[in-house]
């Protein structure tokens, strides 16, 4: 029977109310029979939305639980599995490698071990709504070499260079602001789309805590570009920003971080003109995680592709 | 395709967003309507425990009980924002927001109480812009949205110190405690001005994304956008008091009372208002080795903490028992959705 995190908030209170709710939604009294306690439950709703954002939430925690945790900080075989029982296993993501926080960086790592933590638990609750209907997790490169080929791409480097995502905090920051923005887009254009109430209440608090995430990895950039004198680096997620941009097609789907205007207005939150989040479709999300314009099924940090039901970018 | 180049302007872009709810009454009647077919309508709260103990308003023609539309719950989204709106702008400027983006219907009232911060920190200061700047867009987007059903900003104190609303839910305040000889005043220095933005940008963010999980469908995609500005200006508050809070307990300085544990506390007095779940969280603690964040409000599974309306208004007026009015908002909120609940613990 899966386990329906019966812990307790940060400040020690329980919230029974909550807990009961998802008892109902992951347990036995939508999805089964209280009896059948190994028995894997296979009638998820919105199954194809919960499987996009938890192949989203493969990538962001185990880039950020490795950057944090090095080796052995990435996703453990029980979540990453096809469903509930390992009989399809996952594949373990193995690149990657601790970054090193030095003295006064320990702000920024604080922080982007809190994001990785909650991505953690994120993991965890969206494999509870999918039970059997799990895709397991394919192949993720997080090394060095598709970053460096984003950022190639979007010019944020020279065609000669390339970017280690785990040589600095800074780099940390920037690799994981390319993660982190296209997960908050994506999981704003999927939750609409779902039909449980319970679910779609679910995952809108979700998502709304990773627009929240993507908000801190940006003001983590601007506030180190200011003390390290690094203006570089607002022009790198600049031309990141726009480089996703284009690659999504039509609509404006990201931000630059560069303060505008006199006085000077920073851009730490990914937002439109009217100051709500940008939203970018899955395909979206996958012409970006792919680095192809096109409708392609693999690429970029997903060698082999994804598992799910949206598992192609779109044509752009 | 372009990049948003700016937070504000960009007079084409906005001029492409829906009026979700029309600019006529015949429109809200409408939407009225369709309410009655909503699967939430659960009368007098959303998706709350009905309280066992019988409210006793404290204004007048309160009902008891609600069934709110969309319309309603802009309307609620609304009246939120022009409280945020108020007290940066004042921290900021020492003034108000403009006269146009604070009419409509219901009682209006004008802005009390507060003065401006003197900001030395140019990074804060550009970050606190671009809160204002998101903050005031949404109100004009909420404003085109609600069209002919845009309710005024009502009266609102956002006074400091001794009796003040900051004052009254800046602790916990058991009955046997001794009674405090300092006041809370957020526009003394850039870091009460931060701990006053996260207490009202906590209330904000909580009701904000647990409404816009309950607009109807047609609206339900743009509503849910509009609660990740909303979070993404709390991570930018928290974020900014966060990276002083660790930098002072890295470097402690004499006679200066630890950011987490002011955070902390004044945690604790927002949720002594709001019932007997935790609602609210630090911003992580820290000391001169080691220092760990809470920027991001989450429970035990990543997810926002959500505040009803009801025990977001308890904050607000500050108080436990159910009243339409009080501490911010001296004369109540205008719309249905303005009685807090019964949130004694």
């Amino acid at each position: 029977m899966i386990r329906i995190c019966p812990r307790k908030d940060r400040d020690g209170h329980e919230e029974p109310g909550r807990r009961a709710l998802f008892a109902l939604l992951a347990g036995a009294a939508i999805l089964g029979t209280a009896g059948a306690a190994r028995a894997q439950v296979s009638a998820s709703y919105d199954t194809a939305q919960l499987q996009f954002a938890l192949n989203l939430q493969y990538l962001v925690t185990n880039y950020l639980r490795v950057a944090i945790y090095g080796t052995g900080g990435q996703l453990p075989a029980q979540l990453i599995r096809g469903g509930e029982t390992g009989t399809a296993l996952g594949v373990s993501m193995t690149s990657g490698s601790q970054v090193a926080f030095l003295g006064q960086t320990r702000s920024i790592s604080a922080r982007l071990r809190e994001i990785g933590d909650e991505n953690l638990d994120r993991t965890t609750l969206l494999r509870s709504l999918l039970r059997a209907d799990s895709p397991a997790q394919k192949l993720i490169d997080l090394s060095p070499a598709p970053f460096t080929t984003m950022f190639r791409l979007a010019g944020a480097i020279g065609p000669g260079e390339t970017f280690d995502p785990y040589a600095s905090p800074i780099n940390c920051a920037l690799a994981a602001n390319c993660l982190i923005d296209v997960q908050a887009g994506a999981l704003l254009s999927l939750v609409p789309t779902m039909t449980n109430d319970l679910a779609r209440d679910t995952i809108a608090a979700l998502a709304a805590n990773v627009c929240s995430d993507a908000a801190t990895v940006r003001a983590i950039i601007y506030v180190q570009s200011q003390v390290q004198a690094r203006p570089d680096a607002l022009i790198m997620v600049d031309r990141l920003a726009a480089w996703r941009d284009q690659i999504s097609g039509a609509g404006v789907t990201d931000r630059g971080l560069s303060p505008v205007g006199s006085p000077s207005v920073s851009r730490l939150a990914l937002v439109d003109a009217d100051g709500l989040a940008l939203a970018r479709t899955p395909a979206q999300a996958l012409n970006v995680l792919f680095m192809d314009a096109g409708a392609v099924t693999q690429g970029g940090f997903f060698p082999t592709g994804i598992n799910g039901t949206t598992v192609r970018s779109a044509a752009n | 395709m372009a990049i948003v180049t700016s937070p504000v302007g960009e007079a084409a872009s906005r001029r492409r967003f829906l009026h979700l709810f029309g600019s006529t009454a015949v429109t809200v009647g409408a939407l009225s309507a369709l309410s009655a077919c909503e699967s939430d309508g659960v009368v007098g709260a959303e998706r709350v425990p009905v309280p066992t103990s019988t409210p006793t308003p404290t204004g007048t023609g309160v009902p008891n009980g609600y069934t709110a539309t969309d319309a309603d719950r802009l309307n609620f989204m609304l009246q939120m924002h022009y409280l945020v709106a108020a007290y940066v702008q004042r921290g900021l400027t020492g003034g108000t927001i403009a006269a146009s983006l604070t009419g409509g219907a219901g009682t209006a009232g004008t802005v009390a109480g507060g003065r401006m911060v003197t900001f030395a920190d140019p990074v804060l200061l550009a970050s606190l812009r671009e809160v204002q700047g998101d903050v005031v867009n949404r109100i004009g987007f909420l404003r085109r949205s609600l069209g002919s059903a845009v309710l005024a900003q009502p009266a609102i104190n956002i006074a400091g110190g001794q009796g003040s609303p900051f004052q009254a839910i800046a602790r916990p305040n058991p009955a046997n405690a001794t009674p405090p000889t300092t006041f809370f005043d957020p526009y003394v220095s850039e870091n009460d001005f931060l701990l006053g933005a996260v207490a009202l940008s906590a209330i904000a963010k909580s009701a904000v994304v647990a409404l816009s999980a309950l607009m109807t469908e047609t609206s339900r995609a743009t509503l849910l956008r509009f609660a990740g500005g909303v979070s993404a200006t709390d991570a930018i508050i928290r974020n900014a008091l966060f990276v002083r809070a660790d930098a002072l307990a890295a470097t402690p300085v004499a006679g200066q009372e630890s950011l987490f544990n002011r955070a902390d506390v004044m945690r604790q007095g927002r949720d002594q208002y709001d019932g007997p779940t935790g609602l609210d969280q630090n911003l992580g603690a820290g000391d001169a080795t080691s220092v760990s964040a809470n920027i991001t409000m989450s429970d035990a599974q990543g997810l926002a903490l959500r505040r009803t309306p009801e025990r977001a208004l308890g904050v607000l007026y500050a108080s436990a028992a159910s009243v339409s009015a009080g501490a911010f908002f001296p004369a109540g909120i205008n719309g249905v959705i303005r009685q807090s609940g019964a949130n004694a613990v």
